[in-house]
């Protein structure tokens, strides 16, 4: 298995063009989603795209309401919305089948040829980068939303409850959105590994006869993961920046 | 190169994520968004109207059966006045019929009375009568037994005959 970066050097920067690209198609697709959702609103009757969208957005509300004050939250509100559809696809984009029929075998711009050579697509979560990003955002965001509602005191608890105590808070800085970014990261890229194992360790003659069904019980199992780990990651996103604005007791 | 490496991607990746957002919140959400407020204000107003009909039906239920109750218990003095008055009426009526009664059966004893004072008068009179008569015969004839038989017979007679 040879799991290769493919890299874009950008003056002193590598990034890594799969991700990307992977990434653009994953906001495309929620923007799609989104605007086709939103694009003929019906304020008694929703229906279809719209539907979905708001049963999400009132699944959110619940978990804000669940977790802090909701005068404290509603601000998080759009931003965790777009947080779980935005992983969730993500987390999706890696099952697909490469559909792109080798079209860009012999493409060398940008090294495209490389960047689909997969048998499958990719999912951006599927990137330390990625989630990493991402769990960054959300313990940014619960120092942010600590200072904006605790003040003073949001620094204070750092030595809480004794001094020495800043050593493990400071830890905890840490570990939180490490372990936010490596769970799903694990999940997700595991999950694709798998696939890929399945799809080109196994002789061609035995995906034909019935080994095909291993990689949909596969799949059907990472779409449940995926799932489950996008709501994960943004239940956990709720929780770290209730515990800072201080409203974990209703 | 390790699965782990983290490098610039990790700053384009948070852009990205961040443009979406912005887009998202900027285009997107808000007419979902104010479907969704105006939709529960709707629904709050749907039932804060629905509480404000039940209420009224209540208080018009309450008044109707207030004006029901009334109106039975009026029906009922009515048809009790109505049943004294009448009982009344016949007493009334039996006791007047009694007295007409009583009166009537007075007058009639006495003119029975009346009938038979006068028959007896008449009768005393027609005796006398005959007695003077059956006297004067018999001072008339120079009465042999036989002939003053056949007249006491003959008085007699007339006497029956008068009964």
């Amino acid at each position: 298995m040879d799991e290769q970066t493919v890299l874009w050097h950008l003056g002193p920067f590598d990034v890594n063009a799969r991700t990307l690209i992977m990434t653009w198609v994953t906001m495309l697709a929620v923007l799609i989603f989104c605007f086709a959702a939103t694009r003929k609103i019906s304020q008694t009757k929703p229906k279809g795209a719209q539907n979905v969208l708001e049963w999400v957005f009132e699944f959110i509300r619940g978990l804000i309401n669940e977790n802090m004050d909701w005068e404290k939250g509603k601000s998080l509100y759009a931003y965790l919305v777009t947080l779980i559809i935005f992983v969730l696809f993500s987390n999706m984009l890696g099952l697909f089948p490469n559909i792109t029929f080798h079209l860009f075998d012999h493409v060398k711009t940008w090294q495209l040829d490389e960047i689909f050579s997969e048998p499958i697509l990719m999912s951006p979560t599927a990137d330390v980068n990625t989630t990493a990003g991402l769990a960054i955002l959300s313990i940014l965001l619960s120092i942010v939303y600590g200072i904006r509602f605790q003040k003073g005191h949001y620094f204070k608890h750092f030595l809480e409850p004794y001094p020495p105590f800043v050593i493990i808070h400071l830890v905890e800085m840490v570990t939180k959105p490490l372990t936010l970014a490596m769970r799903l990261f694990g999940n997700i890229f595991a999950g694709e590994l798998l696939i890929k194992v399945i799809l080109t360790a196994m002789p061609i003659m035995a995906l034909w006869f019935g080994g095909f069904l291993l990689d949909t019980i596969w799949i059907g199992f990472s779409v449940f993961v995926g799932v489950i780990q996008s709501f994960i990651f943004t239940v956990l996103t709720i929780v770290y920046v209730s515990q800072t604005v201080g409203s974990a007791e209703h | 190169m390790g699965i782990l490496t983290i490098n610039a991607t990790i700053l384009v990746q948070i852009v990205s994520f961040l443009v979406l957002f912005f887009i998202l919140r900027k285009f997107a959400f808000p007419p979902l968004l104010e479907a969704l407020e105006k939709r529960s204000q709707y629904i709050e107003q749907n039932i804060k109207s629905a509480e404000q009909q039940k209420a009224d039906a209540e208080q018009i239920k309450a008044e109707y059966q207030a004006e029901l109750k009334q109106a039975r218990q009026e029906a009922h003095e009515i048809i009790e006045r109505a049943t004294k008055a009448s009982e009344e009426r016949s007493k009334e009526i039996i006791s007047e019929a009694r007295g007409e009664a009583e009166r009537m059966k007075k007058s009639a004893t006495a003119e029975i009375e009346l009938e038979k004072q006068k028959a007896l008068a008449e009768l005393r009179t027609q005796v006398a009568a005959l007695s003077v008569l059956a006297a004067g015969k018999i001072i008339e004839k120079n009465l042999d037994p036989a002939t003053q038989g056949a007249l006491v017979d003959e008085f007699i007679k007339e006497v029956g005959d008068l009964q």
